[in-house]
C-alpha cells in the first residue's frame, strides 16, 4: 500500500521540526492554504486528504476501517510511519482534533505537542453535556449532504465516460476543492458528528492548545472550555475569529496563536 | 419570503444568511459553503433550508464573491424548490435502496469468497496445531513425571550428603548447596510450566471485577503496600470490566514480584506505575484489512528496574531469576490471551520495563 498516494501527502520544507495540518470535516488540504506558508521557512510541513477525501485514492476506502475516528487516526499514524516521522506537532482542524487525540494516545512518543482548531468532544446533547446539536438536527445535515452535488460529476464522471485514455475531457469538469464521494463523505459525516471522545480527554498529557473561535456554531464556546478542563495540559486561547474555519477567514490571528503557543512550547 | 421567514425589512437588513438557516443547514454552510466561497470565489447550485415560520423552507442557490470599491461583496441568488424537493427526495430513497441491494450483494459475494478462503486456511491451520497439541502434550507429560522425578532424588541425595559427612571441606559444602537451589529452582520452573499448561484447557471463570480493588488487594497480599522502599501508583477511580478474578489476580502478583525481584539497587526506591482506561481498538490483530471497532481496558504497566532484556552478562550472572521470569511472562500473556486480549513487552536496559495490556471490556 502506496500511503503517500492514498492520502495524497504532501511535504514541504526541510527542517527538522514537523507539522502535521489535518484537514476536517468537509474539504481537503486546500483549506490549509493560507496558514502554512508562515510556517514553511522553520518547519517540514505535512499535508494530506484523509482516505475518502480530497484526492486520496477512494478504492481504498473501507467502511469497516473509517466506522471509527480510530480509522482516521490511523490514516495519522500511517503517514507518520511511512515518513518515519517524530516529536511531530499536530494541528487539527475540526473532527481532526479528536482524531490527532486518538493518534497521540495510541503512540504518544511519536507527537510532542497538539493544537486543536474549533474541536469538541461530543457533537451531541446528553445529559449533563452541551454538545450543541441534537438528533433532530444532524438528521438535517444528512439531508442537506445528501442533496449537495459538490464535484459529484468529478466522481461519476469516469465511469460512465469511460475515458481514462483521455484524461482531458475529465479536466473539462468543474474543479472543486471540495469535491467529495457523496457516500463517503456521509458516512464521514455520521461517524465524526455522532463520535464521543469525552472519556479519552483525561488519557493524553502532551501540551495542547486549544483554539475557540467567537460565534462557532459547530463548535460553541463550552465544548471548547470541556476540552480544556478535562485536558490538564492544555492552554486556551479564545480567538477575534468568527465561524468554524479561522484559517480561512482569520488567517494570521490562527498563524500568530499558533506560533506562540510553539514559542512556549521551544524555552520549556 | 419574508412572509414565510417572519421577518421585516428593516430586521433582516444586516443579519447573516446563516441567521436563517436550520442547524443542519448551518453546519453544512460553515463546513463546506463558506470555504468553497472563499477558496473558489464562486459556488454554484447549494442546496439550503431555511427555517421558516410554520414550514422548512428548501432553497436553491448561486453564490459569486466579488471584489468591489468598497471591498468584497458575497452576491447570492436562487430559488424555493419545494415541489421539486420533495419529488428529488422520493428519487433519493429509491436511489439510496438500489444502491443499498447492490451494495449487500456485493458484500455478500465477497464474504463468501473471503469465508470460503478463510475456512481453507482454517482447516490446515487446525491440523497443524491438532498434531502440534499432540506431541505437546507427550512432552508436558515426560517433563510433569519423567524430569521431577531425577530432580528430586538429586535434591534428596545432595542434601543427604550434607548431613551425612559432617567434615566436608567448606568449598565442597558451598557447592553442594548452590547444586541443591538451582534444582529447586528448577523444579519451581517446571511447576509453572505445568500451571502454565494447565491453564489451555482451564474454562475460566467470566464475573465483573473492579479492576482497582484488585490491584489494591493484590499489593496488600504480597505486602508491598507500607513498604517505604516501594512507591507504587495505581487508578483511584473504579475501572469495571469483565474476566477471571484469580487468573487476573495472578497476573498481577507475577508482575509486581518481578518487579521486585528485577529491582535496580542503584534507584533510591522501586517505583511502579499502573495506568488503566477505556480504549476503542480494532479487534482483528492478526487478520489485515480488517475492522471491527470494540471496547477495552488498556492497562499499561511499568517500573524502574533492570528491565527484563538485559545484556548478556547480567543474564548470565542471575541466570535463574531470569528464566523464572520469563515464564512468569508467558504466563501472564497466556492469561490475557484467553480473555482474548493482547499483551506487548518493551523493555530498555536499565530503564525498567513496560507492558501494554488490552483486555476486552465484555467478555464473549
Amino acid at each position: 500500500m502506496d500511503i503517500i498516494k492514498r492520502n495524497n501527502v504532501t511535504v514541504k520544507g526541510n527542517s527538522q521540526k514537523t507539522i502535521i495540518f489535518a484537514h476536517g470535516f468537509g474539504c481537503d488540504q486546500n483549506m490549509w492554504r493560507f496558514v502554512t506558508p508562515a510556517f514553511e521557512k522553520d518547519y517540514k510541513i505535512i499535508l494530506f486528504d484523509y482516505v475518502g477525501c480530497g484526492k486520496s485514492d477512494v478504492t481504498a476506502y473501507s467502511l469497516e476501517r473509517y466506522s471509527a475516528l480510530q480509522g482516521y487516526a490511523q490514516d495519522v499514524l500511517d503517514i507518520c510511519s511511512e515518513l518515519q516521522l517524530k516529536d511531530v506537532i499536530f494541528v487539527g482542524h475540526s473532527v481532526s482534533s479528536m482524531i490527532g487525540l486518538l493518534a497521540a494516545i495510541e503512540k504518544p512518543y511519536l507527537f510532542s505537542s497538539l493544537i486543536f482548531i474549533g474541536p469538541s468532544a461530543r457533537y451531541v446533547n446528553d445529559t449533563d453535556y452541551e454538545g450543541g446539536f441534537s438528533r433532530e438536527d444532524l438528521e438535517g445535515l444528512m439531508d442537506v449532504m445528501d442533496k449537495n452535488y459538490l464535484g459529484w460529476a468529478n466522481f461519476l464522471a469516469p465511469v460512465v465516460m469511460k475515458n481514462e485514455d483521455q484524461p482531458e475531457l475529465a479536466k473539462e469538469l468543474e474543479e472543486s476543492f471540495c469535491s467529495t464521494d457523496p457516500v463517503i463523505t456521509r458516512k464521514f459525516a455520521e461517524v465524526t458528528f455522532f463520535s464521543d471522545n469525552r472519556s479519552d480527554l483525561a488519557n493524553i498529557d502532551h501540551p495542547c492548545l486549544v483554539l475557540q473561535c467567537s460565534d462557532d456554531a459547530i463548535a460553541p464556546d463550552v465544548v471548547g472550555e470541556y476540552i480544556h478542563d478535562q485536558i490538564k495540559s492544555s492552554t486556551f486561547e479564545k480567538m477575534k475569529a468568527t465561524g468554524h474555519c479561522p484559517h480561512l477567514s482569520h488567517p494570521q490571528e490562527t498563524i500568530d496563536l499558533i506560533q506562540k503557543f510553539l514559542n512556549t512550547q521551544s524555552h520549556n | 419570503m419574508r412572509m414565510k421567514l417572519n421577518v421585516e425589512k428593516d430586521q433582516a437588513i444586516g443579519q447573516s444568511l446563516e441567521h436563517y438557516l436550520t442547524v443542519g443547514s448551518k453546519i453544512f454552510y460553515q463546513t463546506h459553503l463558506n470555504p468553497l466561497i472563499k477558496m473558489q470565489n464562486s459556488v454554484r447550485e447549494i442546496y439550503l433550508v431555511f427555517q421558516g415560520k410554520n414550514a422548512q423552507i428548501p432553497v436553491l442557490l448561486n453564490f459569486e464573491r466579488i471584489q468591489t470599491s468598497k471591498g468584497e461583496e458575497i452576491h447570492c441568488g436562487g430559488m424555493e424548490i419545494s415541489k421539486r424537493n420533495k419529488y428529488e427526495k422520493e428519487l433519493l430513497i429509491a436511489k439510496q435502496a438500489a444502491e443499498k441491494a447492490l451494495e449487500e450483494n456485493a458484500e455478500l459475494i465477497k464474504a463468501k469468497n473471503e469465508l470460503v478462503h478463510h475456512q481453507k486456511t482454517l482447516e490446515a491451520k487446525y491440523r497443524e496445531v491438532k498434531s502440534l497439541k499432540v506431541q505437546q502434550q507427550e512432552v508436558f507429560k515426560l517433563i510433569a513425571h519423567d524430569l521431577q522425578e531425577p530432580l528430586r532424588k538429586s535434591i534428596f541425595m545432595t542434601s543427604y550428603i550434607l548431613s551425612k559427612h559432617n567434615d566436608l571441606p567448606n568449598d565442597i559444602v558451598e557447592s553442594l548447596s548452590k547444586i541443591g537451589s538451582y534444582n529447586a529452582d528448577m523444579s519451581e520452573m517446571l511447576q509453572t510450566l505445568l500451571r502454565f499448561k494447565e491453564l489451555e484447557d482451564k474454562a475460566l471463570v467470566i464475573k465483573d471485577i473492579e479492576l482497582t480493588q484488585l490491584i489494591r488487594d493484590t499489593i496488600i497480599e504480597l505486602q508491598m503496600h507500607n513498604n517505604q522502599d516501594i512507591e507504587i501508583t495505581y487508578p483511584l477511580k473504579p475501572i469495571n470490566l469483565q474476566g477471571d478474578e484469580t487468573l487476573i489476580k495472578r497476573l498481577f502478583k507475577v508482575l509486581l514480584r518481578n518487579s521486585q525481584k528485577d529491582q535496580n539497587h542503584e534507584n533510591d526506591k522501586l517505583i511502579i506505575e499502573i495506568l488503566a482506561n477505556e480504549s476503542i481498538q480494532n479487534s482483528y490483530v492478526e487478520i489485515s484489512d480488517k475492522y471491527h471497532y470494540d471496547k477495552y481496558i488498556k492497562i499499561t504497566y511499568c517500573d524502574n528496574g533492570y528491565g527484563f532484556n538485559n545484556s548478556l552478562k547480567k543474564i548470565i550472572n542471575k541466570t535463574d531469576l531470569f528464566n523464572k521470569v520469563n515464564i512468569g511472562l508467558a504466563y501472564c500473556k497466556q492469561i490475557i490471551e484467553k480473555h482474548s486480549g493482547i499483551m506487548e513487552a518493551k523493555s530498555v536496559e536499565g530503564k525498567g520495563v513496560y507492558y501494554k495490556i488490552l483486555i476486552p471490556f465484555k467478555s464473549t
